[in-house]
């Protein structure tokens, strides 16, 4: 082999992997500026259906369902120190602990197939319950 | 039907391929026959002449079947809004599960084959008296029924969507414990098995990196290597792939997707985009020493040996660059989060 192909081959080397390195380099740095999403499956948070877990020592998380965040706390009760969730028909932030929490045949993120609604007043609840097959679920975020 | 233009285009390569494989298959048997009897010059010279015509036909349509492989998921990618549920590719293939599964085993297979092909009819073309002739027709009418399959299948799966019904999101698929990704392993290496991964992919990956490496020297040395020495290539690069899967899925696309209890690859391609250029690499990596072997085996001649060699090496070559620019990648990935 002569030394001319040699240099070509090691000059389409060197851009294959200059250019590999260029694009992980811009994705991590794009992936930086972005929106948060969904700390479990990565989907964007639609702000009425927004759980926010914050933990003891790192910071909050963001989940798009009360599903998804349910599946990180089952895993993470521990690290776990305080539950925000939304009233879905106002999306007002509130902990968990004072939500009304109802299952019912609604499906409010589809990807996640959660049925888990969040209400700060008890008669919407209940009217919730009453208009969708739901029944009353105590707060799934327990801390005991 | 979900019509769209990539549905559009998906659906015109499968019938443009279906249709033409069969006039392939049919004739590059005939010619496959007629190469065997002793043959006059004049009978030789016409039988060539037709070839060229079926050979070049056969280029263009193998070649833009290479092309549906990534354009399969490009057009799954694109029904994701149109499907209640589906927030990745996972999601859409859920529609017709079986269906989806069986193309998304035979695609590659097809992909393998057909570059394997298109390498041996260009070695063959090197030569003054085509010795792979008949070989390279044999093959071509058996890539010719594959493609047929591929096409057909492609034409009954895109007609077959609609967006009436609702799919389940691939949490409740790949995140449950009993995913088939955490299931073996767990059962051979134990609780801890998570830990072993990464360890496991660089060793395999870095090996397959040297024994490419080693090869390639020693075709640099101008020795044109023993087949069980690409077939050693062939099997490491089929293990590396077991391996890099079971450790993409499990490891590697939570850690880059930032999303630790989600295991789904599909996401991956979603959310960290530079993953699919580390997947393409990496798939070439792996192909690079099934079609070392391939060609060693069915291109080995008198008349072939020279081009052998510089083809076996140039493959080495590119699965080198590829399975290290795929492990590169994915280092920066790991080591920059």
């Amino acid at each position: 082999m002569n030394g001319h192909t040699m240099n070509r081959k090691s000059i389409l080397a060197a851009i294959i992997i200059a250019f590999s390195v260029a694009i992980s380099l811009i994705t991590i740095s794009l992936q930086r500026q972005n929106a948060p999403v969904c700390h479990y499956d990565g989907e964007n948070i639609m702000p009425v259906y927004e759980v926010d877990i914050e933990q003891k020592d790192r910071g909050v998380l963001k989940f798009c369902s009360v599903y998804c965040a349910l599946e990180w706390f089952k895993r993470n009760n521990t690290k776990s120190a305080f539950v925000t969730v939304t009233d879905e028909l106002t999306g007002e932030k509130l902990d968990a602990s004072l939500a009304f929490f109802v299952e019912s045949d609604v499906i409010s993120v589809a990807a996640t197939r959660n049925r888990m609604h969040v209400f700060k007043d008890k008669h919407h609840a209940q009217a919730h319950g009453k208009q969708y097959n739901g029944k009353s679920v105590l707060n799934p975020f327990n801390m005991n | 039907m979900i019509l769209n233009i990539y549905t559009i285009i998906m659906m015109f390569a499968a019938a443009l391929t279906g249709v033409l494989a069969v006039p392939l298959g049919i004739m590059s048997f005939r010619i496959f026959q007629k190469w065997e009897k002793p043959l006059y010059a004049e009978e030789r010279t016409d039988i060539e002449n037709r070839s060229y015509l079926l050979l070049l036909t056969a280029a263009v349509i193998l070649s833009l079947k290479l092309l549906t492989w990534p354009f399969f998921y490009v057009t799954l990618q694109s029904y994701i809004p149109s499907i209640r549920g589906a927030m990745c590719i996972f999601g859409v293939t859920q529609f017709y599960p079986s269906m989806s599964s069986a193309l998304q085993l035979f695609k590659p297979l097809v992909f393998f084959l057909i570059g394997g092909w298109l390498l041996l009819n260009q070695l063959d073309r090197k030569t003054e008296t085509s010795p792979l002739f008949r070989k390279k027709f044999l093959f071509l009418h058996l890539i010719s029924f594959m493609v047929l399959i591929d096409s057909l299948g492609d034409l009954m799966y895109f007609t077959g969507f609609n967006t009436g019904s609702s799919v389940a999101c691939c949490t409740t698929f790949f995140d449950v414990p009993e995913r088939a990704t955490a299931v073996l392993p767990l059962s051979i290496l134990g609780e801890a098995y998570e830990k072993y991964m990464l360890p496991s992919y660089y060793t395999m990956n870095m090996s397959l990196l040297a024994l490419m490496g080693v090869s390639y020297r020693g075709l640099q040395n101008n020795k044109l290597l023993p087949p069980w020495m690409t077939i050693a290539g062939a099997i490491l690069a089929v293990l590396t792939a077991v391996i890099t899967i079971f450790a993409m899925f499990e490891v590697i696309a939570p850690e880059l997707m930032g999303l630790p209890y989600h295991h789904c690859i599909y996401c991956m391609w979603q959310y960290v985009p530079d993953s699919v250029l580390i997947t393409a690499l990496f798939i070439i990596g792996i192909f690079s020493p099934c079609w070392a072997l391939l060609l060693n085996i069915m291109g080995r001649h008198s008349e072939t040996d020279a081009a052998l060699k510089g083809y076996i090496m140039n493959l080495y070559f590119f699965g080198i660059i590829s399975t290290g620019a795929s492990m590169l990648m994915v280092t920066i990935h790991l080591m920059l989060k």
